[in-house]
């Protein structure tokens, strides 16, 4: 059951850095607000770097414990928390892709769309989305997050760049790069993927 | 218009970046994968476990203990029942420490000079 992110709770126009204050003090329900404001985005953006729920799942919760742990110190000046939750659940998420690596690419083959004869049939049980994530996770890590970060997050190139601990320039060159092997491997599969022009 | 944290608008990234592959990240961005209620709970959990309480019960809590920490510090120094005693000086030239049970103790503190 999804927890449900319209929840009409009392605070939830409040700023991040207020109710990370409240949060650090105890306030439970100033948690909660947070937690149903950032946990989506950021379980989201670990199952589309992992391609996998449950490593995802104890990503998502570890990037939560980091906030929470530092909450009494947290510098409304520094970064934004949401950037900073990005950050965290990205490397984090690198991490585990790393710590797997030995048996990554037997997971992508498994995650790609099947290239042989009959896939189109395939291809055509799929939803663009499934499509989409089964492209990024062909990619090299860092073109995926900046896609995931910048097309899928919708997040401006500049926090992109900050998340990433990159320059805008490296960010960009990251995503031209990214979105032309996605075409590669999308474009062939429009008119399967019930989209014009294929 | 900004967001809830002062945040700008987002530029176009449904714009001229994306191109033909604008209906793929469309599909994306509507099929974000949601965190279940199990999750959000472990996560309040987490934030129960990890964050401070509110602090009317810390410290008459804390003052409790450091009372209690320093009686027995007390207790430790003196005896439970402290009973009168002191130090005396021996025949030697040494002093030791003598108690009220000693039958020809010093008074406590009260050093007599013997030989």
């Amino acid at each position: 059951m999804a927890c449900g992110r319209g929840a009409e709770i009392s605070g939830e126009g409040e700023a991040d850095d207020a109710l990370l204050a409240r949060a650090a003090a105890g306030d439970g329900a100033a948690a909660r607000i947070l937690a149903l404001r950032h946990l989506p985005r950021v379980l989201a953006v670990a199952e589309r770097m992992l391609g996998e729920r449950a490593e995802a799942e104890d990503i998502a919760q570890e990037a939560m414990l980091r906030l929470w742990r530092r909450a009494e110190d947290w510098q409304p000046d520094g970064a934004q928390l949401s950037t900073w939750l990005y950050r965290v659940a990205a490397n984090l998420a690198i991490d585990r892709l790393r710590r797997r690596r030995p048996g990554a690419p037997l997971a992508v083959l498994e995650a790609l769309p099947d290239p042989g004869p009959g896939a189109e049939t395939a291809l055509a049980r799929r939803d663009r989305a499934a499509a989409l994530d089964a492209a990024l996770l062909a990619l090299p890590e860092r073109q995926r997050l900046a896609i995931v970060l910048r097309h899928i997050e919708e997040l401006p190139q500049e926090e992109v760049a900050s998340v990433m601990e990159l320059s805008v320039e490296a960010v960009e060159s990251l995503l031209s790069r990214g979105r032309r092997s996605l075409r590669a491997m999308l474009l062939p599969q429009r008119a399967a993927l019930g989209l014009e022009g294929g | 218009m900004t967001d809830i944290n002062g945040r700008g608008p987002i530029p176009g990234v449904t714009g001229e970046d994306e191109g033909d592959l604008a209906p793929f990240f469309a599909a994306a961005r509507a099929s974000r994968p949601e965190p279940d209620a199990r999750l959000l709970e472990a996560v309040l959990a987490d934030a129960a476990a990890e964050t401070q309480p509110a602090p009317r019960w810390r410290w008459p809590a804390a003052a409790a203990l450091a009372a209690s920490v320093a009686a027995g510090f007390l207790i430790g120094i003196t005896g439970i029942a402290p009973l009168d005693g002191g130090l005396a000086l021996s025949a030697d030239g040494t002093f030791e420490i003598v108690s009220a049970l000693d039958s020809d103790a010093a008074g406590f503190f009260d050093l007599g000079w013997e030989g």
